[in-house]
């Protein structure tokens, strides 16, 4: 852990939600993107990300100084998310209508912003397809690197219940894969026979 | 039923060894998505509003138990009174009679007084008051001016 985090950490812990709110901006990124990727639209990530770290600045008496503080937060955000997929259905918005500014500004070529999208597109239809406590075990073992003790304990379940929920996992996705990219090919190779006389 | 079934579980595996490495190469390649900048300065906003939010929630359950018990406690007090006035009745007339005949002696003396002040006359009064006052003027002085000299010791 970086000194400088013991340092907020325990001022936040008595109260001082300026020290917190650098502990925010150092974790703000990874939190974000489990949410998104849980949720799928930003707006809600970022309503999920915010609301994960107040919970998180609320119960900081109960965080365990032994344990990562990263890992603690994200199981904060995860839980929060599969208990919003519970509540609601999540609304997929398609990554049509997703501002592109984002892959602009890194100078991405047309060709390149529209491999990325591509990429997002199938990425986002795959998670969705999957139950949020999947979802959330696939997100963490992809995105995070974590092992399998690592997720396990985040999720409070058994390393055997985890790599059985991962494996159920890959399968469905695998599935959901498979009949994307037969259909893909069928219609390319339907469009190629029609073009020949 | 068997050969089926472990046919599927053979079919499962095929795709899983074609389509897994496919699928592990899109998810790690996906980039990780940012929020927008200031997020930590909206966290801090958002923070500050909950924490007001919380207090006025908790202001409105001090007030509410605060009134029900100032209730609970004018109700106790009021069944309480009652009672003990129930109880105390030939108590409270003797007190009653206490006061009433006390009130009388020192309207005696009072009229006793008046005639002893009405019978001195005005110009007595004038000069014991004169006198008096002189007096205190002086003890006053003498205090300033011992009080005054031993601080400047």
């Amino acid at each position: 852990m970086p000194p400088n985090e013991i340092q907020w950490l325990k001022a936040a812990r008595q109260g001082d939600s300026e020290a917190f709110s650098r502990l925010v901006e150092m974790y703000s990124r990874p939190v974000y993107n489990l949410c998104y990727r849980m949720l799928g639209n930003p707006q809600d990530a970022e309503d999920a990300a915010q609301e994960a770290f107040l919970r998180a600045f609320r119960n900081l008496g109960r965080y365990d100084p032994q344990r990562k503080f990263a890992t603690w937060l994200l199981s904060i955000a995860a839980n929060y998310c599969i208990d919003q997929h519970r509540r609601v259905r999540p609304v997929q918005v398609s990554l049509d209508d997703a501002p592109e500014t984002d892959l602009r500004e890194r100078g991405a070529g047309p060709e390149k912003r529209a491999i990325q999208r591509e990429t997002e597109d199938d990425v986002q239809r795959l998670l969705a397809g999957l139950s949020a406590r999947d979802r959330v075990a696939i997100i963490l073992y992809y995105w995070y690197d974590y092992s399998y003790t690592e997720i396990a304990k985040e999720l409070a379940i058994t390393e055997v219940a985890l790599k059985a929920r991962l494996h159920r996992a890959r399968r469905g996705l695998a599935a959901v894969w498979q009949q994307d990219h037969t259909e893909t090919m069928f219609a390319q190779r339907s469009a190629y026979e029609k073009q020949i006389p | 039923m068997k050969s089926r079934s472990l046919r599927s579980q053979r079919e499962d595996d095929a795709l899983m060894e074609l389509v897994l490495p496919q699928l592990e190469q899109v998810f790690r390649v996906a980039e990780r998505k940012e929020p927008e900048p200031g997020f930590a300065q909206r966290w801090l906003a958002r923070q500050l509003h909950a924490a007001r939010a919380q207090q006025r929630v908790r202001n409105n359950w001090m007030v509410a138990a605060n009134g029900l018990a100032l209730l609970l406690m004018l109700a106790l007090i009021s069944t309480g009174a009652l009672a003990l006035l129930g109880r105390s009745v030939p108590f409270l007339s003797d007190v009653f009679s206490g006061i009433v005949a006390m009130v009388g002696f020192e309207l005696a003396l009072a009229s006793v007084v008046f005639a002893v002040i009405s019978a001195v006359p005005v110009w007595v009064w004038l000069i014991s008051c004169s006198i008096g006052g002189t007096l205190l003027v002086l003890w006053i002085a003498a205090f300033r001016r011992a009080t005054f000299l031993r601080e400047q010791s």
